[in-house]
């Protein structure tokens, strides 16, 4: 379930990348017309991710550098739903009194890698960039978001899911991320057996007012895997086992296996349950 | 207006209080830059994909991996390196503290390490040890075992708090 | 302890010499030194673990633009000897018939920049036939198992002394035996109980934030100038002369600051591609590998390791038989020197009547494994210390107890022919069993499904090297400026500082007057290599020497020229003292030696005596002990292990800069640390899975234990100046087994496999739980 790129047969370097012509649009139009237009194009944000896909095989025809767009920075509460805007740093995001919709969400992305990368590195770099050791793609998928897409050719949606599965729309650019507030919306963001493994755990109820919850295990090889509750029931242990019963059991990589990956997911996941329900009070 | 840059440029930044002009390339990252330069070696190269942050410089005050930072971003913005840090030719409280605590050994990470304390300590005069122990987990020491660089992070806290009084 | 003389520079928390240049950026690595016209060099690596190569087509490469030598083995076979190694001489400077790791070397290009080169080498054309591959070290020697060289290389097996030998090939795969007996084997009959376990060791990567690097001028066809992130730079000169045939005064192998090493900055990594391609180009050649090529370069050694004891019920220990196997990946670099140390390394620390040890370097199809802070020891610290508190459990006796029970005397010998213990080994034990509040242990409270424990150990090597001898000169002008030159690197330990006090000290001078001239082997005197902990052990007492040789001469020509015996005198400050009158040297040496002054020059050699009494031809210089105690709470329902607490002391001898020492034990202690919670380089096959800066987990600020401490015991044995010993390697090594034995306090599993990651916790509970 995991891929593991060949051994450095060239060591490549960020070097190694001819000049390409840069665009600094001033706006999100000026930014579409611009991944429409311009020659390959690779929209750039905080820069914390690109040198390394550089050296990965990523190829660089344009470059749309986005820091001009701060219209897409911020986290805002509009309509039942919460957005991230694309370039909003995890630092922007822990810090922004609207992240307080979501119970959970600004202490999570408070913990986000460390200061240094928490400081410059953007929500939708970190998504887009589609690597299993980065952590958006976790909570987006855990708190059902929608990345919302740019193009000449209109707006498009790709679920949090998605992300592993499609690419985005040719030439788009990802705006914001969007979250449902459904109804008492809560995250809980586990990270004490990071790097091995990782998960988040969003609790809401429906509009009859019925309790639901959805998990989310990831690892640093393996694509976010969710997990959905049936919360009937207060026993925090047997809504965790019951849920785990749903983990495939390839779900596992060089670093751990499946039996433990289901063991102390589910430990953590009841513990997560606990947490979010005396956080309800 | 949507600006643009062909692939070679004339650059201008302020590096460690004096203005810089030069031509340069797109696909130049800051790192390079400084390193070719007399007085940017300071600035050292590790792993050259963000992660170990022995490049950190300071751009307009934020801490970043040269490595990762293109030339052309730091376009009319301050930039300010290891080799920035000293006052009037005396070593900077930040500096002192690492050196009188003896917070490196081989030296590698240590001018990324100065300017991640710098910037934490323009950020909060007086941190938490739970603070220092968050930023100071942003680079890698692979020498020291962090114990003394977290030492003289208290210590330069304590000193600058002092200078500034 | 601690009631030492004071001294004027020995012991102070003065700054280290090298502090300014570090902290304003000023220092100067070899990734910093640039030649007019110099090219850049890459290399293209196997993608195949093990395979014929078939043909290698360069022609497209060679024609490219920019592209000034393009080198593989048609190019090496022009070369008078392309292979190097340790004892053995297996490893190509580029690959020639077969590949035998994924990232072995294939070709590499010089070319105007890093662009151009790899461009040129992705035009290579390799056609490969792959071979099976070896990976596994328990079935490597099996008949069908693929066999990674057909043919013998050359190598050498040094001469050994009583009890010790070594053999090239034993068996299939097999690059080298190394074995030690002592005592009766009929030892085990006595015994009331004999023990017999299997540990696992896993690997690590050096992870040196200075990647291997150099820049290598051979533009002239009869002078080589290499500058080196290196630690060893006399015997890669030699290494080099041999590959070559070049005479050695016509290699100037040049030291920076070495940006961290961890023993993988032994013996020639980037310097003979280097060499090769500027000798095609004619213009100095820089080959600056990437961190991720680190990994493909140099390993520490996984290991098995089946350790037999045999006890009496009280805890007596009588006999100890082993088998360890170092996983050595596909060449042998300096894995038979590390399977000399873990061979004769396993007794640890404690009184045995009968010993036998065999160590295998298996060669695998990985990265080759060599040198690594801990250099063998590590591994058998592991097993041993690991074991120990097993066979206490099971007498029923105290695990502190147990240890000193058996642990060698100050001054006897570690084995017979050996040199004595130099340290107090219950001393520190105690210290760390109080410091750690051992015996309070069982009222750690437990909280819910997290319980807590402790454990103990004692980490063990001999150190300073094996006959090794060393040099130094000390000159000082007519200012009183001194100039001290020897070999050793300043590879991030401190030894320009220690070194440099140990000179001011003898001289009577503050250490700011004293430089430490620049590491070159056309200057500075022979010195095998800064490796073993052996600076301020073997080069220190060289240095010593030649301080006090330096001293003495200036005392008899002050003593001549004030017409005295010269024990009347001292000298203080570049003065002469006799009683309380004061004679500056200055006008002295002038009115003597004329107008244009004199340097005063003291050389200084030391070297232990070879003895073939000794197991390894010659005594141990200093034993190193690292003592270590860990506090852990078990997440019973994870499986996670958090190290509360961790205290580590070594013995510093005589301390010549304590925080150097203090930084030497606590960097040592967090490698150990990493090591045992997470840090390991995963192998999917032969495929290196997270060989990266990204994957491959160091540990961060965040990592330390919410209480971490050192205390460098100062017990004044040492036989370095002032009574000091080596630092460095011995902080790492009680780490792993005493989180392990605080594991087995706290939840009564025993884990026998490193890391000890949550998986193997948890395995370990439900198989206790039945399942």
């Amino acid at each position: 379930m995991y891929e593991v790129a060949q051994a450095g047969l060239i060591a490549a370097s960020y070097r190694d990348i001819p000049p390409f012509p840069v665009i600094a649009p001033a706006s999100v139009e000026e930014a579409v017309a611009a991944m429409a237009d311009a020659e390959a194009p690779v929209p750039y944000a905080g820069g914390t991710d690109l040198c390394g896909a550089v050296r990965e095989g990523k190829k660089i025809g344009t470059l749309i550098w986005l820091k001009r767009l701060d219209e897409l920075r911020g986290v805002r509460v509009a309509d039942g739903t919460l957005s991230i805007g694309a370039l909003t740093t995890h630092a922007g995001g822990a810090g922004a009194d609207a992240a307080g919709a979501i119970p959970g969400l600004a202490e999570a992305l408070s913990k986000l890698g460390k200061m240094r990368i928490r400081l410059s590195g953007t929500a939708g770099g970190n998504l887009m960039a589609r690597h299993t050791r980065y952590e958006m793609s976790i909570l987006l998928t855990a708190l059902g978001g929608t990345a919302h897409f740019a193009s000449a050719e209109g707006e498009a949606d790709l679920t949090a899911a998605d992300i592993w599965e499609r690419a985005e729309p040719p030439r788009s650019l990802l705006t914001r991320l969007s979250i449902p507030l459904a109804g008492d919306l809560r995250l809980d963001y586990d990270r004490s057996l990071r790097p091995l493994m990782t998960q988040a755990l969003a609790r809401w109820t429906d509009i009859s007012g019925r309790p639901q919850g959805r998990a989310v295990i990831a690892t640093e090889y393996l694509r976010p895997f969710a997990l959905d509750l049936e919360l009937a029931g207060t026993d925090a242990k047997g809504i965790a086992a019951a849920a785990y019963e749903a983990l495939p059991a390839d779900f596992a990589d060089p670093a751990s296996g499946n039996d433990w990956l289901r063991r102390a997911g589910a430990a953590i996941l009841a513990r997560q349950l606990a947490r979010l329900e005396a956080a309800r009070g | 207006m949507a600006e643009r840059l062909g692939p070679r440029f004339d650059l201008s930044f302020t590096l460690n209080g004096a203005s810089v002009s030069v031509s340069t390339t797109t696909a130049t990252a800051l790192a390079d830059l400084l390193r070719e330069r007399r007085d940017g070696r300071g600035t050292r190269l590790a792993c050259e994909r963000a992660v170990c942050g022995a490049c950190t410089v300071l751009v307009d005050d934020v801490p970043r991996a040269s490595c990762a930072v293109f030339a052309f971003e730091v376009e009319g913005s301050t930039v300010r390196t290891v080799e920035g840090m000293a006052e009037d030719g005396e070593l900077s409280p930040v500096q002192a503290a690492f050196a009188d605590n003896a917070a490196f050994q081989c030296g590698f990470c240590t001018a990324g390490m100065i300017v991640l304390t710098e910037a934490l300590l323009a950020r909060d005069p007086d941190p938490e040890e739970a603070a220092i122990r968050d930023w100071i987990s942003s680079n890698i020491c692979r020498c020291t075992g962090y114990s003394l660089i977290l030492e003289a992070v208290r210590d330069a806290a304590r000193r600058k708090r002092e200078t500034a009084e | 302890m601690n009631d030492l003389p004071p001294l004027r520079t020995i012991g102070r928390p003065d700054r280290r010499v090298d502090a300014g240049e570090k902290v304003s950026g000023q220092a100067v690595y070899t990734v910093d030194i640039e030649l007019p016209g110099m090219l850049h060099a890459k290399v293209l690596r196997s993608p195949h673990g093990h395979a014929r190569i078939a043909s290698i087509d360069a022609s497209a490469a060679r024609a490219m633009p920019g592209v000034h030598a393009v080198l593989t083995r048609d190019e090496t076979a022009a070369i008078r000897m392309p292979v190097y190694g340790y004892f053995i001489k297996d490893q190509p400077v580029v690959a020639t018939d077969k590949v035998r790791y994924e990232g072995d070397i294939v070709a590499a290009v010089a070319a105007e920049d890093e662009g151009a080169a790899n461009r040129a080498l992705a035009a290579i054309r390799v056609e490969y036939e792959p071979l099976p591959v070896v990976t596994d070290l328990e079935s490597a020697s099996d008949p069908d198992a693929a066999e990674l060289f057909e043919e013998p290389p050359v190598g050498i097996v040094p001469k050994y002394g009583q009890g010790a030998s070594g053999e090239l090939r034993p068996r299939k795969n097999v690059c080298y035996r190394f074995s030690y007996e002592t005592g009766p084997a009929d030892a085990f009959a006595d015994c009331d109980h004999v023990f017999e376990d299997v540990f696992h060791f896993s690997r690590m990567h050096h992870f040196h934030l200075e990647p291997f690097v150099c820049v290598a001028d051979w533009s002239r066809e009869d002078r080589i100038e290499l500058w080196t992130s290196c630690q060893n730079p006399f015997p890669v000169r030699k290494e080099i002369a041999r590959i070559f045939g070049l005479a050695e005064n016509r290699i100037a192998v040049r030291v920076p600051y070495i940006g961290g090493g961890f023993g993988s900055k032994n013996g020639c990594k980037s310097e003979p591609i280097a060499l090769a391609l500027s000798r095609l180009a004619g213009r100095p050649v820089r080959f600056c590998m990437s961190l991720e090529e680190g990994f493909l370069t140099n390993t520490q050694h996984a290991a098995i390791l089946k350790v037999k004891t045999g006890a009496m019920a009280d805890g007596t220990l009588v006999a100890r038989e082993s088998e360890i196997l170092l996983d050595s990946g596909a060449y042998s670099d300096g894995s038979p020197l590390v399977a000399e140390k873990a061979g004769y390394r396993i007794p640890g620390p404690y009184r045995y009547r009968h010993i036998k040890s065999d160590c295998y370097c298996v060669m695998t199809n990985t990265a080759p494994a060599g040198p690594f802070r801990g250099f063998g020891g590590t591994q058998t610290s592991w097993a041993c210390e690991s074991q120990i508190d097993m066979i206490a459990h099971r007498l029923g006796i105290d695990p502190c107890e147990m240890r000193r029970k058996n642990l060698i005397d100050l001054s006897e010998p570690f084995v017979p022919g050996e040199s004595g213990m130099d340290s107090d080994l219950r001393e520190g034990l105690d210290l760390v069993v109080r410091e750690l509040g051992y015996r309070r242990r069982h009222e750690l409270a437990d909280c819910g499904p997290v319980k807590r424990g402790m454990g103990l150990a004692i980490g063990f090597k001999d150190g300073g090297g094996v006959n090794k001898p060393a040099l130094a000169r000390i000159k000082v002008s007519t200012g009183g400026d001194i100039f001290l030159q020897c070999g050793t690197a300043e590879i991030g330990q401190g030894a320009h500082t220690a070194l440099s006090a140990v000179v001011a000290e003898r001289l009577g001078a503050d250490r700011s007057r004293v430089r430490y001239m620049p590491v070159d082997t056309d200057h500075s005197p022979f010195d095998q290599g800064t490796n073993a902990s052996s600076a301020i052990s073997v080069m220190g007492q060289a240095v010593d020497r030649a301080a006090l040789a330096a001293r003495r001469q200036i005392l008899d020509f002050a003593a001549e020229m004030l017409d005295c015996p010269a024990d009347e005198l001292d000298l203080v400050d570049w003065k002469i003292r006799r009683g309380n009158e004061a004679f500056p040297l200055a006008p002295m040496i002038m009115g003597y030696y004329g107008g244009t002054g004199w340097e005063f020059v003291g050389e200084g050699f030391h070297k232990a005596q070879s003895t073939h009494a000794a197991p390894l031809e010659a005594p141990c210089v200093f034993w190193e002990i690292g003592w270590g105690g860990a506090q852990v709470a078990v997440d019973t329902e994870t499986g996670k292990v958090t190290v509360e607490k961790l205290f580590v002391t070594g013995d510093a001898g005589r301390a010549i800069h304590p925080l150097a020492c203090r930084g030497q034990d606590e960097g040592a202690a967090v490698m150990g640390l990493s090591q045992a919670l997470f840090e390991r380089m995963i192998y999917d096959g032969s495929r290196l899975v997270n060989g990266d800066a990204l994957t491959y987990r160091v540990p961060l600020a965040d990592d330390l234990p919410a209480d971490f401490r050192s205390v460098t015991q100062e017990q004044g044995h040492g036989p370095g100046p002032f009574g000091a010993k080596g630092m460095g390697e011995g902080g790492m090594l009680p780490v792993a087994s005493a989180i392990a034995n605080a594991i087995y306090d706290a939840v009564g599993v025993r884990l026998t496999e490193l890391p000890l990651s949550p998986e193997r916790v948890l395995a370990a509970l439900a198989e206790k739980n039945g399942g």
